[in-house]
């Protein structure tokens, strides 16, 4: 428990008793309760209460509160992209509102829109857009890592900036295959096949007798099995290996440029 | 080993008594008791908690298991030096073979043995059980001899006290369990002292550990690997210490593997963070074994190994412990413990609950025909209709799936938290004040009791209770619940692994045949951090 909400828990007079019936807990077990047993693990009505009692900000409650608190409120189009405050906008927009809203459209769009597009989207009209993507050319800070692109004849795109990343970056982003997908049964049953029958030649024909090939084909586009010597031969990825506890993590000490451990027997007093 | 010897050694305890040990001649033996365990079914779950016991850390609990055919007390002396640790052939080499009892009572007298655990003891012979009771005295321990056999060991009784001079009790398995509780495996905490864990990899089992030893720094990698090999190690050894049953009968390898995964290995981890380490670490020593445990986190919302832990924390074990009514709270805490409902909370006696409340004996399918269930024939229509049912399509109906009965009646003990004992004592106290016997249900209808069901009841004070814990279990939530049913109108079986989203699958139990299985190194000298050369990055 942090000491400022001790100190304002004093302050407010709020009894131990009053606290555990407002945490459904007995006053006795208050002293075994830490901030984040008392924060996080409490419903919305709790915390809410206790703000309330002790006049704190709710992210003094909980912390991770601090990065959701600035987000803007609703109604969004109260402030952006209300089409029926176009008289009331006039005039005193600096056009950078316009510009964020013309940006998200953009974001949120499958495919480039025109500039009638997005006016009829929007409902605004063709000289607001106009001046909106005016002044997000002006303005390509406004978009972040993404930046708008003019995708011939005449339409529009946001995508992310090229000078980001680094070459490295974006060549690893490119060749990335993660496997995050929970294992499904089939392809448990073909990398089960690949740890037993892998090396030799009976792998092909489990794989083609049991109906395995798709599997077969998922796993080796998630980069957990693949062939070096032909279809035939199976091997399972080195870091899935190393993850079942079959192998030690040379690979990996290699690819970070770590030095091997010098030797269990050799000490530097042998020299 | 000749005549001679064995006269010498039955004549060192039987003759000179069990506190005349050679070169301690001032030693006396303690209280140590002698205990025939009746394990006449000959439970599979009796193996698996010796391979437990056996594994001790504090070393203080010995098993001994007897050559089979051999009735001779050399023989004997050398299983009882492989007890003590020793290499089986080591006596042998060494040339000790005639002094086996003398060696394995100085090593263990040494190690403050308090209990020595016989195992398949119905095949021992008189002369030899009277020399392990005088040798357990000896050494000042307790000797538990754990009996498989149908006939009556009582002829065994008087050589028994003969010879250590103390009488002779006798316990079922589940006593067995509770006296000499087995320890839970050690698995290491990760960072502690209230430190955040690393953000870890999202990856699925097949790569967990790779992500994490490529994406964190040496010293957190550290903390990953100490937590994913202690439980994939604790894993390995849980599931050899079991049989593994066919691809036809999952449901019960389920059941059992729900209970490890609730009570040890995963349930009772400390934090986010070292929940989802173990439950890698389990799903991927269970692969290498052919059981594929998976795990959809989609479905859990943000933050989803949270939802891994166990539901009955500490803070609410603290919070029931404020609720009144005995049953109330315990019924809570074993719901939310189980994640099941009170249907079958009913075919608990008393008996089934440890005194000190650290376990609780499922009821196996057999009680469902027991005399006293349905409260001796006076149960209510629906009821019996229900039992009807539960008895006409034995042994796993699909209405009992829905209800948990899969997961409720696994034949290993429920493991009941530290915090939360107390709370099934104090019932267990309520109850035997009210003079109920030990054959008793636990839970009775608060005012019909012996009459009616007390699952509605237990119900009722379950919502209520958790009502004032401000918890809204979906479990309890009547069978017409829309909230009960995720996908259309077919209900989600209850249960604690469909609350976390886990599912079991046993593969063809051809496969781990063929699986290679090198060495598994405890963690591998290469991912110790502080020995791996490097730029830390």
């Amino acid at each position: 428990m942090t000491v400022g909400f001790t100190q304002r828990l004093r302050a407010s007079g709020l009894s131990s008793w009053e606290l555990g019936d407002l945490l459904g807990i007995h006053p006795h077990q208050l002293v075994n309760i830490d901030t984040a047993g008392l924060s996080t693990q409490r419903p919305i009505a709790v915390l809410i209460e206790l703000a309330r009692r002790l006049d704190m900000h709710p992210a003094d409650l909980v912390a991770d509160l601090d990065g959701v608190l600035t987000n803007r409120r609703l109604p969004a189009d109260r402030r952006y992209g209300d089409d029926h405050g176009d008289d009331r906008h006039a005039g005193h927009l600096d056009g950078e509102a316009d510009t964020l809203v013309l940006l998200a459209a953009l974001a949120h769009a499958r495919t480039p829109l025109s500039v009638d597009d997005l006016a009829g989207t929007l409902g605004w009209p063709l000289g607001r857009v106009e001046a909106a993507l005016g002044h997000a050319v002006q303005h390509p800070g406004l978009a972040g890592p993404m930046a708008l692109r003019r995708v011939p004849p005449e339409t529009f795109t946001l995508t992310p900036r090229l000078d980001v990343l680094t070459a490295g970056q974006q060549q690893a982003i490119q060749a990335t295959t993660s496997w995050t997908n929970v294992l499904a049964q089939d392809e448990a049953i073909v990398l089960l096949g690949a740890l037993a029958y892998g090396h030799g030649p009976r792998y092909a024909t489990f794989r083609d007798t049991d109906q395995h090939r798709h599997a077969d084909a998922t796993l080796k586009r998630a980069g957990i099995l693949y062939s070096d010597h032909g279809p035939h031969h199976v091997r399972v990825s080195d870091d899935v290996l190393y993850s079942l506890r079959y192998r030690d993590d040379t690979h990996i000490a290699h690819e970070r440029g770590e030095h091997a451990p010098p030797p269990l027997t050799s000490s530097p007093r042998d020299h | 080993m000749s005549a001679a010897t064995d006269a010498a050694i039955e004549g060192d305890f039987t003759a000179a008594g069990p506190a005349a040990g050679r070169g301690d001649p001032g030693r006396v033996a303690s209280g140590g008791r002698i205990v025939l365990v009746a394990n006449v079914g000959d439970d599979v779950g009796a193996a698996a908690h010796l391979a437990a016991l056996g594994g001790r850390a504090d070393g203080r609990v010995v098993v001994v298991r007897p050559t089979p055919g051999a009735g001779d007390l050399g023989t004997l002396g050398l299983d009882v030096l492989v007890a003590a640790g020793k290499r089986p052939g080591a006596a042998k080499a060494e040339r000790v073979t005639a002094m086996s009892w003398e060696i394995a009572r100085a090593w263990m007298r040494a190690g403050q043995i308090s209990d020595v655990v016989v195992d398949r003891a119905h095949r021992l012979t008189e002369p030899q059980a009277a020399a392990l009771a005088g040798f357990a005295a000896g050494v000042g321990a307790s000797l538990w001899l754990v009996w498989g056999g149908r006939e009556n060991p009582a002829h065994l009784h008087t050589a028994l006290a003969g010879a250590g001079g103390r009488a002779v009790d006798q316990v079922g398995l589940w006593e067995f369990r509770t006296q000499l509780p087995a320890p839970a495996p050690l698995i290491a905490d990760g960072p502690g002292d209230g430190r955040a864990w690393p953000a870890l990899p999202a990856a699925e089992f097949t790569t967990f550990l790779a992500g994490c030893r490529r994406h964190l720094t040496h010293a957190e990698f550290g903390l990953v690997a100490e937590v994913y090999y202690d439980t994939a190690a604790a894993t390995d050894a849980w599931i050899a210490a079991r049989d593994r049953p066919g691809v036809d009968n999952q449901a019960r390898f389920a059941a059992t593997l729900t209970g490890w995964l609730r009570d040890v290995a995963v349930g009772p981890a400390p934090d986010p963070g070292a929940v989802l380490v173990r439950l890698r670490a389990v799903q991927a020593a269970l692969f290498t074994h052919a059981v594929v445990l998976g795990w959809e986190p989609a479905a859990l919302g943000p933050e989803p190994a949270g939802r891994l832990l166990g539901d009955l924390t500490a803070t609410r074990s603290a919070a029931l412990q404020a609720v009144c009514r005995t049953d109330a709270a315990a019924a809570t805490a074993l719901s939310l413990h189980l994640n099941l409902g009170p249907t079958h909370f009913e075919l608990l006696r008393i008996a089934d609950v440890a005194p000190d409340g650290s376990a609780i004996r499922p009821p196996t399918s057999t009680a469902l025909h027991r005399p006293g269930y349905g409260r001796g024939g006076n149960a209510t229509p629906q009821h019996a209709r229900w039992m009807l049912t539960a008895a006409l399509n034995a042994p796993r109906p699909a209405s009992e799936d829905v209800l948990g009965w899969g997961e409720f009646c696994s034949r290993e003990p429920i493991l009941i938290p530290t915090h939360a004992r107390p709370i099934f004592a104090a019932h267990r106290a309520y109850r035997a004040g009210h003079g109920a016997t030990d054959e008793e249900p636990f839970f009775v209808h608060p005012h019909e009791p012996g009459r009616r069901s007390p699952a509605p009841v237990l119900r009722e004070a379950i919502r209520r209770t958790c009502r004032q814990l401000r918890l809204d279990p979906p479990w309890v939530h009547g069978d017409n619940c829309r909230y009960g049913a995720d996908v259309g109108l077919v209900h989600r079986r209850h249960g604690w692994m469909t609350e976390r989203g886990l599912t079991m699958l046993m593969l063809d139990p051809q496969y781990p045949a063929h699986i290679p299985q090198p060495p598994r190194p405890d963690p591998p000298a290469r991912v110790r951090p502080h020995e791996v050369r490097g730029p830390d990055r």
